[in-house]
């Protein structure tokens, strides 16, 4: 039986006049007493918060006669289970009696993906059986965040030599304050693409909670910083996947939309990058992980024009609450791009793009032919199909789309491979506030003008600001030099950790985060 | 002057300290040159951070250290990034022999500097590149002529449509529908059939450019519209659409 329905459309079996909702816990893979070793591998310690408890639904109970008991018995391997915190069951046909009705029932996983099921057994005085009740087992299946999950804290590496970029963390620590953390990024080979090296996930169920970083297989200077910067009682760090690794594999290719029809945990999507016959993408391992866990089911997006081919590169959801689907799906936009552009005077002059891009002026841009050409093919062969894809995959329609005005241009040294032309707003933060209905937003300020000094004086800045749902608040900071000019933004260059999603038996779409 | 004296460094101890701008600055030069790249976000590529190094006084630095046999190929690719957002009209004399260099790599990499030449070794070095033996390099030169050059070159972009690699062809038929170098329909037809599935895209893309609605004239519609490549049949539909 799928997980999918399990969770969305079973209960359990209906004997003894009631439905006992399956029993859904997380997977004890931490190390809550830190002892070095993962909890279901060790003894149970005054440290364990990740056991689940189950309790006897209290009409079952009430049938029950004066002597009457009850018995449970394990009908799969791979969990646990506990009565008044003594080891009663520990795999397939494990049986046991419950002296008392009123004991402490919990159950331990032993991983992901584990279901199976006990069967509740009633006795009477002679110890015939009356009735079973059969109660599904769940482990919470590993979920990724989407951005109306509200964020916690949000991580970047900091740097002031070889690497200088204290206007960029001075920007998050305006806009954060303290939730916002930045790591010293010496100690990592300079490595600031934290978006690529890591990936948030957890499991959550019940009031437990487990927060997992999927440590990529990409393996460059900041492969230790989950061990040495995030691991703690209640975290998992692990790696799916192994051996030579693409650029598809870094996390900035792994995102997840917000819930709609019918997933209501969202859905992750993810680029392939083709290169003749063959396809680069994320490693096997991870997204046979994801296909298993089928409640955010994985869909694929083209991002071969990119020099990095990255789906964060250009699009992202922000929180909308005035929207039906509490949300906006912002898309870099060519033909926005280039009515914005017409709106300028030509004569406008662009210090920046002339010294690191050269276009000196609005104008130079606009009257570039083949950049054009060019742009107009990536919005005919990527950004259009990527819309439908959302369309098609997301029930999306024109009202959930905002049409981020962008260019693109071929990126030096990459053979033809394309970068956004502008810092690329959607490769944004989404910071998002607790009930879900707005956000921070720390986007890269695109210097699209005169003033460098001046933000308020950048036409791109104002026009973006009009373009955000309500809720949302624009933070525009410096990351020109270290992320856009080596091809990253704002998004790359940090990770976000979010409150989790809570796994229940019959999730109501409406209310999910 | 100073292209003689930076023409006479190179041609006898590619030896930055006698550099002019070095002169009173050996401090200050010798971090430039030491200066060391970083991998952008796509692993493959490295490029400076530094935005101190772009200034156009540190140029004949970075020049050398290009030129330089043991500068590492990473750092190499990297010196050609920064380099590709400096004038380079009077560096062409020493830049030119890197587009004969034995590692393809490199010739094919140089080639972002073409824009950057003055119009004779501009014209030099596309002169050398268009017939090298190694199609990567052929491609790069026909992209980068598509992308900057233009109409300057189209006759390298339709010759560039008879190549034996599909990866060269794609460049040339797109160079002439972004540039709108006029080209003859029958001159473009016979690669609405070429094996390769970029290359039909392209050409069915640049004929309507430079002959919008002509391509629906043709007896290949059908086929188009059956490709095995659902660019090629999403690109005819839209055509069609349009018309």
């Amino acid at each position: 039986m799928s997980l999918l329905f399990l969770l969305l459309g079973c209960n359990g079996g209906t004997a003894w006049e009631t439905t006992v909702p399956a029993i859904i816990g997380i997977a004890n893979l931490d190390d809550d007493n830190q002892d070095g070793r993962t909890d279901w591998d060790g003894d149970i310690s005054d440290d364990e918060n990740d056991l689940t408890v189950f309790e006897i639904p209290s009409d079952m109970l009430d049938a029950l006669g004066k002597k009457d008991s009850l018995r449970i018995r394990q009908n799969n391997n791979g969990f646990r289970v506990y009565v008044n915190g003594t080891l009663k069951s520990n795999s397939e046909d494990d049986v046991f009696d419950i002296d008392d009705p009123e004991a402490d029932i919990e159950v331990e996983f032993q991983s992901l993906n584990t279901t199976g099921s006990i069967t509740v057994v009633w006795l009477n005085k002679n110890g015939d059986v009356k009735a079973e009740q059969e109660v599904d087992v769940i482990s919470a299946p590993m979920l990724l965040n989407h951005h109306l999950q509200a964020m916690e804290q949000v991580y970047a590496m900091e740097g002031n030599g070889f690497v200088n970029n204290q206007e960029f963390i001075q920007g998050f620590e305006t806009a954060l304050g303290e939730d916002f953390t930045a790591f010293d990024v010496r100690t990592y080979e300079w490595d600031v693409w934290l978006q690529d090296e890591i990936e948030f996930a957890n499991l959550a169920s019940n009031g437990t909670r487990l927060d997992i970083v999927i440590n990529s297989i990409r393996d460059r200077g900041l492969d230790k910083l989950p061990e040495n910067e995030l691991s703690g009682a209640d975290t998992w760090i692990n790696t799916w996947g192994s051996g030579m690794a693409t650029s598809q594999d870094s996390f900035g290719n792994l995102e997840v939309a917000p819930p709609v029809e019918g997933y209501p945990y969202g859905r992750i999507y993810y680029g392939d990058w083709y290169y003749g016959n063959s396809i680069e993408t994320i490693t096997e391992d991870l997204t046979d992980e994801f296909t298993k866990q089928e409640l955010q089911l994985p869909f694929k997006l083209d991002v071969t024009f990119l020099c990095v081919g990255h789906v964060d590169e250009y699009m992202t959801f922000v929180p909308d609450a005035s929207s039906p689907k509490g949300f906006k799906f912002m898309l870099a936009d060519v033909n926005a791009g280039y009515d914005f552009l017409d709106t300028l005077d030509a004569s406008m002059s662009l210090p920046k793009y002339a010294s690191d891009h050269g276009f000196a002026t609005v104008g130079s841009i606009v009257n570039d032919g083949a950049l054009r050409r060019l742009n107009e093919d990536i919005q005919l062969d990527y950004l259009d199909p990527t819309w439908e894809a959302m369309q098609a995959e997301l029930g999306l329609t024109e009202e959930d789309l905002i049409r981020v005005p962008m260019l693109f241009e071929e990126a030096v040294g990459c053979q033809g491979y394309t970068a956004t032309l502008m810092p690329s707003t959607l490769n944004m933060v989404v910071a998002t506030n607790a009930d879900g209905t707005g956000a921070d937003l720390i986007m890269p300020d695109p210097y699209f003008r005169s003033t460098v000094g001046d933000q308020s004086q950048d036409p791109f800045i104002e026009h973006v600001n009009g373009l955000l749902p309500e809720g949302n608040t624009p933070h525009w900071i410096d990351d020109w030099a270290d992320y856009h000019m080596m091809l990253g933004e704002v998004h790359c260059g940090s990770n976000t950790l979010r409150t989790p999603m809570n796994i229940e038996a019959t999730p109501n779409t409406e209310e999910s985060p | 002057m100073m292209y003689w004296i930076l023409s006479t460094a190179f041609a006898q101890t590619h030896d930055w300290s006698t550099l002019p701008v070095c002169l009173d600055n050996i401090s200050v030069c010798e971090e430039i040159y030491a200066a060391e790249p970083l991998p952008t976000r796509n692993p493959a590529l490295f490029r400076f951070n530094d935005p101190t190094l772009a200034a156009s006084q540190w140029t004949p630095i970075h020049v050398e250290r290009l030129l330089t046999e043991d500068t590492p190929e990473h750092v190499q690719l990297a010196l050609i990034s920064l380099l590709s957002q400096q004038p380079l009209h009077s560096f062409g004399v020493v830049l030119l022999p890197l587009y004969t260099h034995s590692s393809d790599e490199l010739r094919a990499a140089m080639v972002d500097l073409i824009p950057k030449l003055n119009s004779v070794d501009q014209a030099t070095a596309i002169e050398q590149l268009r017939t090298d033996s190694d199609w990567l390099v052929r491609e790069q030169t026909l992209r980068m002529i598509s992308r900057h050059l233009g109409s300057s070159y189209s006759s390298v972009l339709q010759d560039g449509l008879d190549d034996a690699a599909p990866e060269v062809r794609l460049q040339a038929v797109k160079g002439l529908g972004w540039n709108d170098i006029t080209t003859p329909i029958v001159r473009l037809e016979p690669l609405l059939k070429d094996s390769d599935s970029t290359v039909r895209l392209n050409a069915l893309r640049t004929m309507e450019r430079l002959h919008p609605g002509s391509v629906l004239k043709l007896d290949i519609v059908d086929s188009l519209l059956t490709d095995s490549n659902p660019k090629v049949r999403r690109e005819i539909l839209r055509i069609q659409k349009t018309h």
